[in-house]
């Protein structure tokens, strides 16, 4: 068995590294959430490995023996496997289990509020800057659910200045990927970044815009790979971009956050030479994707580089059940795009919005899991890299 | 100073995996809280035992025999119904939807 599917099969019990953003929790709390943890990636395991045993061991034999030919589509097969009372059970606990995760993550926010608001000031050593807009239109397809089914969203506030789903978002991301997205929950920046590396061996940008950026995690790597670009992330929500302002000036780096909407943007035209995503395509809508590729292209300079990573293509997944598991999302995590997004035609997206054909790659990323440490191998850095990872789509202007 | 409450329940319509027995994941959803629970209690339990045993602070005789005071009586109660507020939340989601079926319907 490969190194990196034992670091998928087997627990990972890393520690999130802590800095002075992140809510400590009381020891109740902290169990709570370890269990979260536990519970879900019981659950989320489940409706993969064994649910695929309960489809090839009765759903799909009664499904042939019924239709007398095999399933055609995804369809097909989530329409059988919803009437199966294991699967029914599997994923209706993994939902559960996504939202008592949250609340775990959000009792520790509420109460040391006060505490982590106070943390933000203190830690303010104006490296970068900060932008909010009150004013920006929060469009329909961030406002219509909450999701990832974390009340409140990216963009809700609860009291001035507030960083609550900043550091709700922080916490619950990390337990809800189980730990592998790494102590910093950057190894998704990582593995884009050593795509782009890989791809463009000479490229040194000077100036970086990631979008859709969250509490900057996956850009926070950027700025150590390229110490000398000016790093910029951009976001809807802004207890989002003011937590992620406050946990980069913690940890010591200079990124200018801002709250926009990455399918308009105030930079000006040519501003960057490389701009970047990480997941954010699937959480907008069929009318914005066309709309960011082409604001990614007014704002690269000549010769710049466009790298978004998203969703793998599920396609290439051999077993039809498989599709079905990894797309249960859709219909349970509150991501109504991920169903249609595999249906987009992204290269000529890229074609319409300006990037010529020569330029565009249709690529993966690794995918950058951190192992699970033990006690003979107690280091919690060690990463291993999988060929099975995020989309890549890129071009250059 | 008045805390800062934020919500638990996520917008956005709730997913119904037992179409046919619409009892089954209320159910589920409380089974779930109370095996969280326990691990919870599991786990500060683990961590009293092993500080306890490294000092050589506590016998078993003397958990058994022991009598909270009236203070430590009324912490209790709070933790309680903070821990029915856990275990029946699958419910007051339900009632903070208004009414409404939480699973399609």
């Amino acid at each position: 068995m490969s190194e990196y599917f034992m670091a998928l099969t087997k627990l990972n019990i890393n520690e999130q590294a802590p800095h002075a953003l992140l809510p400590k929790g009381t020891h109740d709390e902290r169990a709570r959430q370890n269990f979260m943890k536990s519970l879900h990636h019981r659950s989320s395991s489940w409706s993969r490995a064994e649910a695929g045993r309960i489809w090839t061991g009765r759903v799909l034999p009664a499904f042939q023996k019924q239709h007398g030919r095999k399933p055609e589509t995804r369809k097909e097969v989530r329409l059988a496997m919803e009437q199966d009372p294991f699967w029914q059970t599997v994923v209706g606990m993994r939902r559960i289990s996504q939202e008592m995760l949250w609340n775990a993550c959000i009792d520790s926010v509420e109460n040391e509020l006060d505490t982590l608001m106070a943390h933000a000031k203190e830690v303010d050593r104006g490296l970068g800057s900060l932008t909010v807009d009150p004013d920006l239109e929060i469009p329909k397809y961030i406002s219509a659910v909450d999701i990832h089914v974390m009340p409140g969203n990216y963009q809700t506030e609860y009291t001035e200045n507030d960083i609550s789903q900043g550091a709700v978002y922080e916490r619950g991301s990390y337990l809800y990927t189980h730990g592998y997205n790494g102590p910093r929950f950057d190894n998704l920046g990582q593995g884009v970044l050593e795509y782009i590396q890989k791809t463009f061996p000479d490229f040194k940008p000077k100036r970086i815009l990631d979008m859709g950026a969250a509490i900057g995690n996956s850009t926070l790597p950027y700025c150590d790979a390229f110490p000398d670009a000016e790093v910029y992330a951009i976001d809807i929500g802004a207890p989002l971009v003011r937590y992620g302002y406050a946990r980069a000036n913690a940890l010591g780096k200079a990124v200018h956050f801002s709250q926009q909407n990455a399918e308009s943007t105030s930079f000006p035209d040519g501003y960057f030479d490389l701009v970047v995503s990480h997941i954010m395509f699937h959480e907008t809508s069929r009318e914005a994707i066309p709309k960011i590729f082409a604001e990614s292209k007014r704002l690269l300079a000549p010769g710049g580089k466009m790298v978004h990573a998203d969703l793998p293509d599920i396609s290439r997944i051999p077993d039809l059940f498989q599709q079905v598991s990894v797309n249960q999302d859709h219909y349970d995590n509150n991501e109504p795009m991920w169903g249609s997004y595999h249906s987009l035609d992204l290269k000529k997206c890229m074609q319409d919005a300006g990037f010529s054909s020569e330029t565009i790659r249709l690529e993966m990323s690794p995918m950058v899991v951190s192992v699970p440490p033990d006690h003979n191998n107690p280091d919690t850095s060690k990463t291993v890299r999988g060929q099975f990872g995020y989309g890549v789509f890129a071009a250059e202007a | 100073m008045r805390k800062t409450k934020l919500s638990r329940h996520a917008k956005g319509k709730r997913p119904d995996f037992y179409p046919n027995e619409p009892g089954a994941q209320r159910l589920l959803g409380i089974v779930m809280a109370l095996i969280t629970e326990v691990a919870v209690v599991r786990e500060r339990l683990d961590t009293v035992e092993q500080i306890a045993s490294a000092k050589g602070l506590v016998t078993a005789a003397e958990i058994e025999d022991y009598v909270p005071s009236l203070e430590q009586r009324e912490a209790r109660e709070v933790w309680r119904q903070g821990y029915l507020d856990r275990v029946l939340f699958v419910l007051s989601d339900e009632v903070a939807r208004e009414g409404s079926a939480p699973w399609g319907g």
